[in-house]
C-alpha cells in the first residue's frame, strides 16, 4: 500500500472514530445531566426516592443490551430513517450510562456528614444555595468517578451497537452499504467491515487507534476533571476505585432484595460509614416499611411486564421454544463463569499474595479491559474458521472476555479490606502448601468472589445478544436466548422478542434472589 | 541463659534514609523486656526484624545462639490489630498455632480448646472473631501466639487497640500467666509506646529514640510484681523514661 493509501486509511478510521466519540460524548452529556438531576432529586424527596431507586435496582441488573433490538425498532417506528437509528444508538449508550451516574449522586449526597446539613438549617440557606453550596459540590467527584466507569461500558455498548446494527453481510461489498436498520459511519461498522472484507492493516490501525483514543479520553478529559472535581477533598481519603461502584451495585442488589422486615446486609465498604439521609431523615420511616416497598416494585414492575405481553396467548405459543434456548444459553453462561473463576481464582491469589507489582498489572488489566470485548470479535471469528463447533466457541469466548474483568478487578478490590498482617500471620505459623491455599488464600477472595460474581454474571447475559447472535452471517450457534432475540428481530415477530426478554429479566432476577444473596448473606455474616 | 540476642540491627527502605540505626540489646530467660518509643520510630520494623518477618539492611538477631533468617519456631507473635482470619473460627483460629505441629487434627483440636478455656472463651470456640469485642480478640491472638510452643513471645503493641479497662485487665491476666508454670513462654518482648505500661510489666525497658531509631538508654527495673502504679519507686521510674525520652 502507498503513502496516500495509507493516509486515506487513518483518515477514514478517523472519521469513524471521531463519529463513534461524539454519540459517546452526546450520551455520556445526557447521562450526567439527568444523573446529577434525578440522583438530587432521589436523594432529597422522600417520595421521589422510593420510586426512582428501585426502578434504577432492575434496571442495572437487567441485560439492557439485549433489549437493542427492541428499542431499535421503536426508534425506527417513531422516526424513520438515518436520525432515528443514530437516536437509538445513542439512547443505547445513554441507558448503560446513567445508571451508576445516578446511584453515584445519591449515594454522594447521603454521605454528605449530617454536621454540613444541620449547618445549612442552621443558617437557613435556601434550596438553590443548598444545591450550589453543599450538593453540587459533594457529588461532584462522585458524577466524574461514574462518568470514567460510565465510559467504559458505554464504550462496549456502542461498539457492540454499531456492530450490531450493520450486521455482518453488509459490507461486502466495497464500503459500508449497510442496511436499513444500521449507523453508517463509527468505529465499529469500520471495524466489522475491515474484518469483513479482510483488510488486516485496516483492522489492527483501526484497534491501536481506538486504543489511543481510550488512552486520550482518560488524559485529556478525565483527569483534568477529575482533578477539578477533586480540588475540595481532603488529599488523605482515599478515593474510591471505579471498582467500588460494582461493589457498591452489587450491595444494593442485595439490599432490595432482601425480603420485608428482616435485618439488612450492611458490607463495610471501604468508605466512611453511611450518614443517616440527610433530608429525609426529618420523616424517617422503619425500615421494614423501605424493604417492603422496595419488593413492592419489583413485584409490580415484573407483573406490568407480563400483562404488557399481550395474554396468554403468545405464552402458550412461545414459552416452551423460549425455555430450550435458554437451557443453551445458561450451559454457555455458567460454564463460561466457571472458566473465568478458574483462571482468576489463581490469577488474582498470585496478585494479592505473591507480587509486590500487582498495581502495575491491574493498570495495565484495565487498559485491556478498556477494549469492548465485541471490537475483538471478528479477529476471533477470523481466526477460528467457519466450523460449527467453532462459533461454539467463539460465543464460548466472547462470554468469558465480557465477565471476567468484572469478577478480577472485584476480587481485587475487595482485596484491599483483607485485615492486615494475614501473610505475616501465615509465615509465623508456618501455613504451607494445600493449607495456606485451603486455610488463607481462597477463603480470603471469597467475597470478591460473590460480589464480583453477580456483575460477572450479568456482563455475560449482556453479551449473549452478541455473542450468540454473531456469524448469523458466518456461522452462530443453532440455540440460545440471545440468538432467539436476534432471530426474533430480524423476523419481525416482535411477541416473542419481548417474551423472551421478561424471561431474561425474570431469569436474573431469580438467580440474584436464590443464588447471590444467600450466598452473600451467609458470607457477611462472617467476614464482619 | 541467653534467648535473644540483637545485633548491631540497621534497617532502611530501599530509597528512604534509614529507620532503624545500629540497635543491639540481649533478652535472657525469663525476662520480660519493653522496646519503647515515640509513635512511627520503626519500632514494630524492629520487632518483625527479630521475628524473622523482614530481613535487617544490617546486623543479625541470634536466637539460642543461632541466626534468625526467617519466622522461627520458639518465637511467636502477638499483633496490634489482632490479625485473625475473619473467616476461621475462634478455634480455628487458634489451630492455626500448631501448623508447624507433628499431632493429629483431633490433638489440635483438643488442645486448643483447652487454651481457650484457659483464657476464659468456652462458649466462642465455633463462633467468629466478628462477634467478640476487641480485648476478647486478643485473647484468641494470644492464645493462637501460644500454642506454637515459643520460648520467645513477640508483642507488637498488644494493648494499643484496646480501650484502658480492658487493655488493664488483659496485662494483668498476661503477669498471671507468664508466672504460670506450665506455659512454654520463657520471655517477652513487646513493643509499646506506653511508659507507664512498660513500666508496669518489664524488668528491662529499652529506650529508642525518634526517626532514626537507636537506642537512647537500657533501663532495669527491679521491682516485685506486682507493682504499685502509684508507689515512689514507680513514679521515680516514670519521671526518668520520661526524661530520656524527652532528651535530644
Amino acid at each position: 500500500m502507498d503513502a496516500t493509501g495509507l493516509a486515506g486509511l487513518i483518515a477514514s478510521i478517523l472519521v469513524n472514530l471521531v463519529f463513534s466519540w461524539s454519540r459517546m460524548l452526546i450520551a455520556l452529556g445526557v447521562s450526567v445531566l439527568l444523573g446529577i438531576a434525578v440522583g438530587i432529586y432521589a436523594a432529597t424527596s422522600k417520595r421521589a426516592e422510593k420510586v426512582i431507586i428501585p426502578i434504577i435496582d432492575i434496571f442495572q441488573t437487567l441485560p439492557i443490551l439485549s433489549f437493542f433490538p427492541f428499542v431499535i425498532y421503536i426508534f425506527i417506528a417513531l422516526i424513520p430513517g438515518f436520525v432515528g437509528i443514530e437516536l437509538a444508538v445513542i439512547f443505547l449508550i445513554t441507558t448503560s450510562m446513567l445508571w451508576n451516574i445516578i446511584f453515584g449522586v445519591y449515594e454522594a449526597l447521603n454521605s454528605i456528614p449530617k454536621e454540613y446539613i444541620e449547618l445549612a438549617d442552621l443558617y437557613n440557606l435556601s434550596t438553590w444555595r443548598r444545591l450550589k453550596k453543599i450538593f453540587f459540590p459533594a457529588s461532584l467527584p462522585y458524577v466524574v468517578e461514574q462518568s470514567m466507569l460510565s465510559w467504559s461500558i458505554g464504550l462496549f455498548y456502542l461498539v457492540t451497537s454499531e456492530i450490531f446494527s450493520v450486521g455482518t453481510d453488509a459490507c461486502q461489498i466495497a464500503g459500508n452499504t449497510a442496511g436499513i436498520y444500521s449507523v453508517k459511519t463509527g468505529i465499529g461498522v469500520a471495524l466489522t467491515c475491515y474484518a469483513a472484507t479482510g483488510n488486516t492493516l485496516g483492522y489492527a490501525l483501526g484497534i491501536i487507534f481506538f486504543i489511543l483514543f481510550v488512552i486520550a479520553t482518560r488524559f485529556l478529559l478525565f483527569r483534568p476533571l477529575e482533578n477539578y472535581a477533586n480540588r475540595y477533598t481532603r488529599q488523605s481519603v482515599q478515593r474510591k476505585t471505579t471498582n467500588t461502584y460494582l461493589r457498591n451495585a452489587a450491595v444494593r442488589l442485595f439490599k432490595y432484595l432482601e425480603p420485608p422486615g428482616t435485618e439488612r446486609i450492611r458490607v463495610r465498604l471501604n468508605r466512611p460509614r453511611r450518614q443517616e439521609k440527610i433530608i429525609a431523615s426529618r420523616s424517617a420511616s422503619p425500615a421494614e416499611k423501605q424493604e417492603s416497598w422496595r419488593l413492592k416494585y419489583v413485584l409490580i414492575t415484573l407483573a406490568l411486564m407480563i400483562i404488557a405481553i399481550a395474554g396468554v396467548k403468545y405464552l402458550v405459543l412461545y414459552e416452551l421454544e423460549i425455555l430450550r434456548n435458554f437451557v443453551f444459553s445458561i450451559l454457555r453462561v455458567w460454564i463460561a463463569f466457571a472458566v473465568s473463576l478458574a483462571i482468576s481464582v489463581p490469577l488474582c491469589v498470585y496478585l494479592i499474595f505473591f507480587t509486590k507489582k500487582s498495581s502495575s498489572y491491574i493498570l495495565l488489566f484495565q487498559v485491556i479491559a478498556s477494549i469492548p470485548a465485541t471490537i475483538l470479535l471478528p479477529a476471533i471469528v477470523a481466526m477460528m474458521g467457519k466450523s460449527p463447533y467453532h462459533s461454539e466457541i467463539i460465543a464460548f469466548l466472547i462470554f468469558i472476555i465480557s465477565g471476567i474483568w468484572y469478577l478480577i478487578f472485584s476480587i481485587m478490590s475487595a482485596s484491599k479490606l483483607l485485615p492486615a498482617n494475614i501473610l505475616e500471620v501465615k509465615r509465623i505459623f508456618g501455613l504451607k502448601g494445600l493449607a495456606a491455599w485451603k486455610k488463607v488464600y481462597v477463603r480470603a477472595i471469597v467475597p470478591g468472589i460473590l460480589t464480583g460474581g453477580v456483575t460477572a454474571i450479568a456482563a455475560e447475559w449482556n453479551a449473549s445478544i452478541v455473542a450468540e447472535y454473531y456469524g448469523s452471517g458466518v456461522s452462530g450457534v443453532s440455540l440460545g436466548i440471545g440468538k432467539l432475540l436476534d432471530t426474533s428481530f430480524a423476523s419481525n415477530n416482535l411477541p416473542l422478542l419481548f417474551l423472551a426478554l421478561v424471561n431474561l429479566a425474570a431469569m436474573v432476577v431469580i438467580v440474584n434472589s436464590l443464588l447471590w444473596k444467600r450466598s452473600y448473606k451467609r458470607m457477611s455474616r462472617i467476614y464482619r | 541463659m541467653r534467648m535473644v540476642e540483637v545485633d548491631d540491627i540497621s534497617f532502611m527502605y530501599s530509597s528512604a534514609a534509614k529507620v532503624i540505626d545500629g540497635v543491639s540489646f540481649t533478652v535472657d530467660k525469663g525476662e520480660f523486656v519493653s522496646i519503647l518509643g515515640p509513635s512511627g520510630c520503626g519500632k514494630s520494623t524492629l520487632l518483625r526484624i527479630i521475628a524473622g518477618l523482614i530481613k535487617p539492611s544490617k546486623g543479625r538477631v541470634l536466637y539460642m545462639g543461632n541466626d534468625v533468617k526467617g519466622p522461627t519456631k520458639g518465637l511467636s507473635f502477638v499483633f496490634q490489630d489482632f490479625a485473625l482470619l475473619p473467616w476461621l473460627t475462634n478455634l480455628q483460629n487458634v489451630e492455626l498455632g500448631f501448623s508447624l505441629m507433628d499431632i493429629t487434627e483431633e490433638e489440635k483440636r483438643k488442645r486448643s480448646l483447652l487454651l481457650l478455656d484457659k483464657f476464659g472463651l468456652i462458649g466462642f470456640e465455633d463462633a467468629y472473631p466478628n462477634v467478640l469485642s476487641g480485648g476478647m480478640k486478643q485473647r484468641v491472638g494470644i492464645a493462637r501466639a501460644i500454642a506454637s510452643d515459643p520460648d520467645v513471645l513477640l508483642m507488637d503493641e498488644p494493648f494499643s487497640s484496646l480501650d484502658e479497662l480492658t487493655a488493664g485487665t488483659l496485662r494483668n491476666d498476661i503477669l498471671f500467666m507468664l508466672k504460670n508454670e506450665d506455659l512454654p513462654v520463657h520471655s517477652v518482648i513487646m513493643v509499646t509506646h506506653n511508659v507507664e505500661e512498660a513500666i508496669e510489666l518489664s524488668d528491662k525497658v529499652v529506650i529508642l529514640s525518634e526517626k532514626p531509631a537507636y537506642v537512647k538508654a537500657v533501663k532495669d527495673l527491679r521491682m516485685k510484681q506486682p507493682r504499685n502504679k502509684h508507689g515512689r519507686e514507680f513514679l521515680k521510674n516514670m519521671d526518668s523514661v520520661y526524661a530520656v525520652l524527652a532528651k535530644d
